[in-house]
């Protein structure tokens, strides 16, 4: 009885999709509330989710021209954020930075108040990548969009 | 001349690890270990963090467990030496030193003699706990040194469902620094009273792709103090004066390389000590009563995060211990060797659902060799010869389910299966509210177990006093929590806890009346009900500080009082500065144990002893350590009581301590030097 259970606990774990919840919120360019955005200078004009996800968890570390990936973040309470995160990582990737914290691995990406640094940092640096909310394009930063 | 082979044997571990990086690595070791574009994210505003709680990192008020974190920063500002320097400082922990060994009280349960064997002792998440018995040594026969600690990791309560056996009272898990923190070289020296000499050096950094390594040894020697006695003042016993028998040495050495997803790491210790106290009956004052422990370990893990943000971990580990006894009787000097050798595999998959964290996970555990030799020298005669290989496994699975925004349900369960005695179910539940941010309310269920030793199975000495019991079953314990985090400040937190626990099936040895012989029986129960309190962090400008008191009342079901060794009041309170310019720290510590039942229900003197201890860089450079303190300032007279195998009802500590020390360090940027 009780390995019965062991045994339904684990395959649950490993058997069950991971959109068993609900489905991730797929970013499409029309009903997205943020916006990516790139330096004018990166010749990318689209990414898929899991594309972003990389970038953003510094799985990716450089674009296709070989310029470093720099990628920005904005605060955690931010509501961008927490659009972009239910949208690109499905839930909130807190808990990821913590654990590569704890081992030492690596940081999470800059992370900067509000759309305005996001833009400001983005407009000065080609490897960077950064999203704000859905509005017009500011001057000196180049759209992406992001594809399911 | 064994003492030089085992130095030897450290230094040959630190450079074989050390040949085994490239060239230019090594050239490059104390490189900086952050990415170089030097845009990331401010990390002044992360909380403390805790792996041991969920088998991953997650911050103080999320985890779902009592949790006391301790830092490098306090190590180094109270000068603590040994694991059990560290368990002393925080909530609901006492120190029991037999001379021999040295072991933790938690939350009032206590079983005099137990070696730690119901207290989970991890190294980065690998269990210490091993050999014949089980044991999990703090004290200088310790494995690890604590210069080699970044971070210290105490769970008071169970932690079975994670962890398997001895995870019973606590789990401690030592969490060593990394190559890029050392960036360097580090070389101390230090000299204490007792002819105490102690010196050790670490040496680590990363490569600019990404290698760190870090090494480190340490070598001790003390003649110890000379002590005295009553139970032993007549003229055929030096009159209770045991002099010259207390000596202590040890060495010890780590090795660690990470790189990428991979890591591996390696340590030897060695250490012999003295017995002063004529234990087991033995000649009083007998230079030749002396006990050996070593203990080798090397392993490798693996761990990856997928862009899902799920991730895999696995580990392979063998394990080493080896225990010699000698003990020197009127017609005979009788002596025991305990050898363990055992591989272990792991392996742990994390996944999310929605918001929802799911955890599997499984373990192989290979005994290949529990030796237990035990034989009398001059004449010579074979008391027991038992040789024995065991097979344990274990699955286990835990859900945290996000019932809301601010609340957390932690569902866990472990099977673990044992050849001796079959299996055992361990589950848990947690329900944590968040009250704020790094605040919350814990209410903790947990159950966890303590499978019998092999000593407990199957130790006899040939019918003389004690005979084997194959037959024993784990003990069994229930806890019962609820427990408050509350930011106080940017860095100070406070925690409340109320508890209750319940342990039965205690493993005790008992007299068979059939034939008068010693055996170990399934035959006690205890249990405990208490309250903690502790407040740690910064307290405001440069000092920070410790609180921690411990009401508890454990209850020995058989005796109906409390059981030898367990007291109900425990208070600590440590304040650490930084000193003005940075010119370093000064640390003054105070803690208070009170009475205790000694095993003859006799009340061992409640007693409270200050540390102080002084760090201070002449010219206010890092590179540079003068270390100055003493322990007992006040030379308090005090003790822990005897466990069953010591004619004493209570042992002594030492005296006021002094010692004096440096600390070197040579930075790859090191200008000054």
């Amino acid at each position: 009885m009780v390995r019965a259970a062991v045994a339904v606990l684990l395959l649950a774990v490993i058997a069950i999709p991971a959109d068993a919840a609900g489905p991730v919120p797929q970013a499409a360019a029309t009903d997205q509330p943020f916006v990516m955005i790139v330096h004018p200078s990166n010749p990318a004009s689209e990414l898929t989710r899991g594309e972003v996800s990389d970038i953003f968890l510094k799985h990716t570390t450089e674009w296709p021209t070989r310029v470093p990936v720099h990628p920005v973040d904005q605060a955690q309470a931010s509501a961008t954020r927490h659009a972009f995160s239910r949208a690109v990582f499905g839930k909130d990737v807190q808990s990821y930075w913590y654990q590569q914290l704890y081992a030492g691995r690596s940081v999470p990406p800059l992370e900067v108040p509000d759309d305005g640094a996001v833009v400001a940092a983005v407009r000065d640096d080609p490897g960077a990548i950064g999203y704000i909310a859905s509005g017009p394009l500011p001057v000196g930063v180049k759209a992406v969009r992001v594809m399911p | 001349m064994v003492h030089h082979l085992r130095l030897r044997l450290v230094a040959c571990l630190l450079v074989a690890t050390a040949t085994a990086v490239k060239g230019d690595d090594v050239a490059r070791l104390a490189a900086p270990a952050s990415p170089s574009f030097g845009r990331e994210a401010s990390l002044g505003d992360t909380p403390t963090l805790v792996f041991a709680a969920s088998r991953r990192a997650e911050t103080l008020a999320q985890a779902p467990a009592s949790v006391t974190v301790v830092t490098r920063a306090e190590i180094d500002a109270f000068g603590w030496r040994t694991i059990a320097d560290v368990l002393a400082s925080t909530c609901g922990f006492s120190i029991v030193d037999d001379r021999n060994y040295t072991t933790a009280t938690v939350r009032g349960l206590v079983r005099l003699g137990d070696l730690g064997t119901r207290i989970l002792l991890m190294l980065n998440g690998h269990r210490l706990n091993g050999g014949v018995e089980d044991q999990a040594f703090i004290g200088t026969e310790g494995a690890i040194d604590l210069n080699t600690i970044e971070r210290v990791e105490i769970l008071r309560g169970p932690g079975s469902v994670l962890y398997g056996t001895n995870a019973l009272y606590a789990v401690v898990n030592l969490v060593t620094r990394r190559g890029s923190s050392i960036n360097g070289v580090e070389v101390t020296a230090e000299a204490s009273s007792f002819a105490t000499r102690e010196g050790g050096v670490a040496l680590g950094g990363t490569s600019a792709r990404g290698l760190d390594v870090f090494l480190s040894g340490s070598a001790m020697k003390s003649r110890g103090a000379d002590l005295y006695f009553p139970e032993f003042d007549n003229p055929a016993t030096n009159h209770g004066r045991a002099v010259g028998v207390n000596h202590d040495e040890n060495a010890r050495g780590y090795a660690q390389v990470a790189y990428g997803d991979f890591s591996l790491q390696a340590s030897y210790s060695s250490r012999t000590k003295q017995i002063p106290t004529a234990s087991y009956g033995t000649v009083f004052d007998d230079p030749r009563e002396v006990t050996r422990d070593s203990v080798a370990t090397a392993g490798a893990s693996y761990e990856h995060a997928f862009s899902d943000l799920s991730r895999v971990w696995g580990s392979l580990f063998f394990d080493h211990t080896r225990y010699d006894g000698t003990y020197p009787y009127p017609d005979v000097l009788s002596r025991e060797t305990f050898t363990a050798d055992v591989c272990t595999l792991e392996g742990q998959y994390l996944r999310y659902v929605g918001d929802h964290a799911l955890t599997a996970g499984g373990e192989l555990r290979r005994n290949a060799r529990l030796d237990q030799t035990v034989f009398n020298d001059s004449p010579r005669e074979v008391l027991l010869n038992d040789h024995r290989s065991l097979w344990a496994w274990a699955v286990f699975g835990e859900g945290r389910l996000e019932l809301s925004s601010r609340a957390q349900l932690t569902l866990g369960l472990r099977y673990d299966n044992y050849e001796t005695f079959g299996g055992t179910t361990n589950p848990r539940a947690a329900l944590v509210f968040a009250l704020a941010p790094e605040s919350s309310l814990k209410i903790l269920y947990g159950k966890a177990f303590r499978a019998p030793n092999a000593y407990e199975l199957y130790y006899s000495d040939g019918g003389q006093t004690q005979k084997a019991s194959p037959d024993l079953k784990p003990e069994a314990l229930d806890s019962y929590e609820l427990a408050l985090e509350q930011k106080l400040g940017p860095r100070l937190r406070g925690s409340v806890s109320l508890y209750r626990v319940n342990v039965r099936d205690l493993i005790t040895l008992t007299t068979d009346p059939t034939d008068g012989l010693l055996i170990y029986r399934n035959a006690d129960r205890v249990h405990s009900t208490g309250v903690e309190l502790e407040v740690s962090g910064r307290v405001g400008g440069p000092l920070s500080a410790r609180l921690a008191y411990a009401y508890q009342d454990a209850v020995d079901k058989s005796t109906g009082s409390a059981p030898p060794g367990s007291p109900h009041h425990l208070g600590h309170l440590g304040i650490w500065t930084v000193l003005p310019g940075d010119a370093g720290t000064a640390g003054l510590e105070i803690s208070h144990v009170g009475s205790r039942p000694a095993r003859d229900g006799s009340q061992v003197d409640r007693y409270t002893v200050a540390n102080v201890f002084l760090r201070f860089r002449p010219w206010r450079t890092r590179n540079l350590e003068v270390t100055a303190g003493a322990s007992n300032v006040l030379d308090q007279a005090y003790g822990d009581p005897g466990g069953d195998e010591h004619i004493q009802l209570v042992i002594p500590r030492d005296g006021r301590v002094y010692r004096v020390g440096l600390c070197a360090r040579l930075d790859r940027e090191g200008k000054s030097w």
